[in-house]
């Protein structure tokens, strides 16, 4: 049986420089349908709405980081079963760990290459145990 | 990748090194006016550097991006307490928005070069 292949995924990013490559690795190079929210909070009410197949979320957001925006996500039952990959320019194997054991899909670090990032998350996508 | 694709991404980085000297210029600006104990302007001067940190890489500047990660270091140990701006090891805080400032001008240079500017 096949797998549901990767469509929409909401990227959760504060910052407008990296905003606007992502989004156009994603969406433009990658083929995939793409929402942005610049912040925790945004997300927390677009992800309901938008159901995203993943997020790919920034840790290191103002306000409200990307840690805590994973246990909000988790604790709503309309997002809990959605996958999360963090994003993170701090990327030390204790990090990269802790990030893993609380459930995350993965982890992308900074920089990313904007023509592999579709097929990073693609593959982490294809990764799951479903 | 396709020509329009590189050329979309080719014309973002040009416009993100249009206003890397603004984004320099106020991360140093926010450095000088930091004040012992006021941590909003130090949160707010960690969140500057932490964002050139992140998009210099990606838009390739490299050595800028380096730079701001050092400095960046060390506002985060000032923000958890770790650090002060002078450390007995290593550069201090000035030293590191010197060395920014630096690799701006590098990269400035490589930029211009790389389009064939006098």
């Amino acid at each position: 049986m096949s797998r549901k292949p990767l469509s929409r995924v909401l990227l959760v990013e504060d910052d407008p420089d990296v905003q606007v490559v992502a989004s156009l690795a994603l969406s433009e190079i990658g083929g995939l349908v793409v929402e942005v929210c610049g912040s925790a909070l945004e997300a927390l009410k677009a992800a309901p709405v938008f159901q995203p197949d993943l997020i790919l979320l920034d840790v290191m957001m103002p306000g409200m980081d990307g840690i805590a925006a994973f246990e909000a996500l988790k604790k709503d039952p309309r997002l809990a079963a959605t996958p999360v990959v963090f994003m993170t320019a701090r990327a030390q194997s204790h990090e990269v760990a802790r990030y893993r054991e609380l459930g995350s899909l993965g982890v992308i670090t900074k920089p990313f290459e904007p023509e592999s990032l579709a097929e990073t998350l693609r593959g982490l996508w294809e990764s799951r145990d479903v | 990748m396709t020509a329009g694709q590189r050329e979309r991404l080719e014309s973002l980085r040009r416009a993100y090194t249009r206003d890397l000297p603004a984004r320099v210029r106020a991360i140093g600006e926010a450095a000088a006016s930091l004040e012992p104990g006021d941590r909003e302007k130090l949160q707010s001067l960690h969140h500057l550097v932490h964002r050139l940190t992140g998009s210099a890489a990606i838009y390739g500047f490299t050595g800028l991006s380096r730079a701001a990660s050092a400095l960046e270091a060390l506002v985060y140990s000032a923000l958890a307490g770790t650090a002060g701006f002078e450390p007995e090891r290593g550069p201090s805080l000035a030293d590191l928005v010197v060395a920014l400032k630096s690799e701006l001008a590098a990269a400035t240079a490589s930029s211009k070069q790389e389009k064939g500017d006098p």
